[in-house]
């Protein structure tokens, strides 16, 4: 070993120790003054299912028809209903619905409002295809795809107004459920 | 003496990004608006009585006409059909009798409220009230008959002489 290389040998030691010193002085008072903690980390993703429900005509979560004037022909809305969902297992939407009255207590009933729903975007089946009247009571009216993935449906509100009804304002609610 | 803790403050708020709460039912209102109807058309635009002779208490022909009457929001039930004339004609008496109603899928149905022939005055005279069928008796779709004929209070010059009939129907 050459004495240009021994010192160059002997140089590095020096500097780093040198460095470490000074950097541990302007970090704290003392390097015996830092305490160093270490804890477990861990995540917990729940399972989760959300369901959202628009008026795709209104953009508002509420189904409004009319005013339904006499032979001018059928009325609709369309709701759109998103479910996200990381469960990973199959589920069914249910709609349960109760009697349209008005204040004064008349019913409008019969088959004075249809309903039908859309496939699944991703997959998932209209289990009402084609319009049926819209009768109080609770049904399943979609099935996911057996993944149980994410999807996207519309559910088909319609008044085909063929039909003499008693004036006024009716009200219900439409309430979906997975199962 | 300070103390320097490296604690991972950055996992807090990813775990609360990672929670939520599920959703799994939720309702929508539904409301449904119904407008109100009222029509009420006549066969006929004009209607001729006659009288073949001139005496006093001779009387005209009977002449029939139809009004076909609908309704959703038919609230009234008395004084419902009425009838005035615009002007008496003079030494002649107008006679209405609310002859049928053939109901055509309403909820209620009008009946007449004196049997026989009445008079026409300038006054609104009731010819039918509404009675329900079924239900709240707010339906009234269906077709009136009414006939028509005069009487003479005195003897009549020859002559035509012309007025105007209104028909009302009162609702609600």
């Amino acid at each position: 070993m050459t004495e240009k290389s021994r010192a160059r040998n002997n140089f590095w030691p020096h500097a780093l120790l040198f460095a470490a010193l000074l950097t541990a002085g302007l970090a704290s008072d003392t390097a015996a003054d830092i305490a160093t903690e270490r804890m477990p980390l861990s995540f917990e993703v729940k399972p989760v299912t959300r369901m959202s429900i628009v008026n795709l005509a209104t953009g508002r979560k509420a189904a409004e028809i009319g005013p339904l004037m006499m032979g001018t022909g059928a009325a609709e809305n369309t709701l759109q209903i998103t479910v996200d969902t990381n469960e990973g297992r199959s589920y069914q939407i249910f709609l349960e619905t109760g009697d349209l009255r008005n204040p004064e207590g008349d019913l409008l009933g019969g088959d004075a409002i249809q309903f039908f729903v859309s496939s699944g975007r991703n997959g998932g089946e209209s289990l009402v295809p084609r319009a049926v009247p819209l009768q109080s009571g609770r049904r399943a009216v979609f099935r996911s795809a057996p993944s149980g993935n994410a999807d996207s449906f519309t559910v088909h509100i319609l008044m085909p107004n063929t039909r003499v009804m008693d004036s006024g304002t009716y009200y219900d609610s439409l309430k979906f459920s997975i199962e | 003496m300070r103390k320097v803790w490296a604690v991972p403050f950055l996992a807090i708020p990813l775990f609360m990004l990672t929670g939520g709460n599920a959703s799994p039912a939720d309702s929508v209102p539904l409301q449904i608006q119904v407008a109100e109807f009222l029509s009420l058309q006549a066969s006929s635009s004009s209607m001729t009585l006659v009288f073949n002779n001139f005496t006093s208490g001779s009387m005209t022909n009977t002449v029939s006409m139809s009004y076909d009457v609908s309704s959703n929001n038919a609230r009234q039930a008395t004084n419902v059909f009425l009838a005035n004339l615009t002007t008496l004609f003079p030494q002649i008496d107008l006679q209405a009798d609310f002859a049928s109603y053939a109901n055509n899928g309403g909820n209620a149905r009008l009946v007449e409220a004196a049997s026989g022939f009445v008079t026409i005055g300038t006054t609104n005279t009731t010819l039918a009230n509404k009675q329900t069928i079924s239900s709240n008796g707010r339906t009234l779709i269906g077709t009136a008959t009414v006939n028509y004929r005069a009487v003479a209070k005195a003897d009549l010059e020859a002559g035509n002489q012309v007025g105007y009939l209104t028909i009302t129907v009162v609702y609600s």
